[in-house]
């Protein structure tokens, strides 16, 4: 992932040359251009960290859509970022599965070590923002979370600052 | 990484056997290991006679439901003049279950052959399989593997030199449980909120883009090619003597307050007592097992005594309460206040 775009910078096109390209390749799998939404928004979160209006907006002309249609889209799924987000962006599974196996205070570990205090919050220096995520698919290797597109497997209370350290 | 583990004496190694080898991810590697051979002979052979070796082998969906795989891939009616197609349900998002996601990792080229063969055997000529966001080493791996078969002629418009169409195409989910339901998932393939349909019409008449559509579970679908390459008969001598209603060998994902969590695949039928004390190593230390949930979050809670009793198979856990489900065993000990954890 690139670094995050600011809500404030002006926008600029993200399907140029190879992303431009991947789009066209995407397009020739689908017999509709609408089945190239959810590869498409990824390209533009790949590229910007999040996904703006005018990201929206680019895909929508694209793919023949409205940006309003696109946005009812990205309002649907969770892993879509309609803001910029920290630069680690933690997403730990408090399933049940992972519950019964102490999820919970690895949360309370995160947002103590991470300064962040509270869920959702960015830590005061911008660099952690910690999420509870509904479960993540490895319920046998508790507890798991991811940061951005890195998946962590058996993270304890006591792991966290190590953890934390690791990243950087 | 939570596997490999070292594979218990009572375990049954088919679609796990390459589990943990590295080299069983690439495409030379797993040729070593008979990939495509399956393949390559149902692409020589009738659709339908594929859809009857499937049919007579028991073999029944994996994701949950059950259904057998044959009689679902017979509804979708040759030469009807429409497009076909195949979606491989990658999303796993039924909490408690994570073995799609370890066939995925390990043996990715297993899955390319099955949706290359249900999709030949079923008239499309494209399948998708739709891996829910999270699973982003699957991601990696699924990618990799799709590419390095199409370079290898394997998938493509003359796909191993026969002449037929084959295309294995992986899309990823964005982040939404219910998008594992599978209409719902076919909403989302076709860039839409990802709200599940009504039924009927089912999505073997009208499903994916409006055509008839089969889908089937990753578990499901790698299975094939071994039935396809060892017979029917080979795959229903899998699974208790009385009950010919469930064959074949089955992943089941263990998670909770147990020894050894992990996946651990077994024949269907096998006593439930030995699997969790034997296989999974019983309780943790000083504990008990108070309830079981045995395929996955949305069956019935088993108390100890049912989940000793069960055998491990469609009817085994239907007569003891309960439902085989997708095989996510979670296990919850006598340390745990459940009321807690129903109401979270």
């Amino acid at each position: 992932m690139t670094a995050n775009h600011s809500e404030t910078a002006p926008y600029t096109p993200v399907f140029i040359g190879a992303r431009k390209a991947e789009l066209d390749e995407l397009l020739t799998r689908y017999p509709t251009k609408m089945a190239a939404l959810l590869p498409a928004l990824w390209i533009v979160q790949e590229e910007r960290g999040w996904v703006s209006s005018e990201g929206m907006a680019e895909v929508a002309d694209l793919l023949d859509l409205t940006p309003a249609y696109v946005k009812g889209v990205v309002t649907f799924y969770t892993m879509y970022h309609q803001h910029p987000v920290a630069k680690h962006f933690i997403q730990v599974c408090t399933t049940s599965p992972c519950n019964v196996c102490g999820a919970e205070d690895v949360v309370k570990a995160l947002l103590k070590h991470t300064g962040c205090g509270e869920l959702g919050v960015q830590s005061p220096d911008g660099k952690y923002q910690v999420i509870e995520v509904e479960c993540l698919g490895a319920c046998g290797f508790n507890t798991p979370l991811m940061v951005n597109e890195k998946f962590i497997e058996s993270v304890t209370p006591d792991t966290v600052p190590e953890l934390l350290a690791s990243l950087g | 990484m939570g596997f490999p583990h070292t594979p218990h004496e009572r375990e049954t190694l088919v679609l796990s056997k390459h589990f943990g080898e590295q080299e069983a991810i690439g495409l030379d590697g797993w040729r070593k290991r008979g990939g495509y051979v399956a393949l390559e002979k149902a692409l020589r052979m009738e659709p339908a006679e594929i859809v009857q070796i499937v049919k007579d082998s028991g073999l029944r969906g994996r994701g949950g439901a059950g259904f057998p795989t044959g009689i679902k891939w017979s509804f979708m009616k040759p030469g009807d003049g429409k497009p076909h197609y195949l979606c491989c349900n990658a999303d796993e998002s039924e909490p408690g279950t994570f073995k799609d996601r370890e066939i995925m990792r390990w043996t990715p080229h297993s899955l390319v052959e099955g949706c290359a063969i249900g999709a030949y055997a079923i008239g499309a000529e494209v399948a998708y399989i739709y891996i829910r966001g999270e699973y982003t080493e699957a991601l990696d791996k699924m990618n990799a593997a799709c590419r390095e078969a199409y370079a290898a002629g394997i998938l493509g418009t003359n796909a191993m030199g026969t002449g037929k169409t084959v295309h294995v195409y992986v899309h990823k989910g964005a982040g939404a449980y219910i998008c594992g339901e599978e209409t719902a998932l076919m909403n989302s393939l076709e860039g839409r909120r990802g709200n599940p349909r009504i039924k009927p019409p089912f999505p073997a008449v009208a499903g994916l883009f409006g055509q008839p559509t089969t889908i089937n579970n990753v578990e499901t679908l790698v299975a094939v090619p071994h039935i396809l390459n060892n017979g029917a008969d080979w795959y229903k001598k899998f699974g208790r003597p009385d009950n010919p209603r469930s064959t074949g060998t089955k992943l089941f994902s263990v998670c909770g307050n147990i020894a050894r969590p992990g996946n651990y695949e077994v024949t269907l039928g096998f006593p439930f007592k030995d699997f969790l004390y034997d296989l999974c190593g019983g309780p943790l230390k000083g504990r008990n097992f108070k309830a079981i949930i045995p395929g996955g979050i949305s069956v019935p809670i088993q108390t100890r005594e049912e989940a000793e009793n069960s055998p491990m198979d469609y009817e085994g856990f239907v007569a003891n309460g309960t439902m085989l489900g997708s095989g996510g065993v979670i296990v919850i000990d006598d340390a745990q206040n459940l009321v807690k954890h129903a109401m979270p």
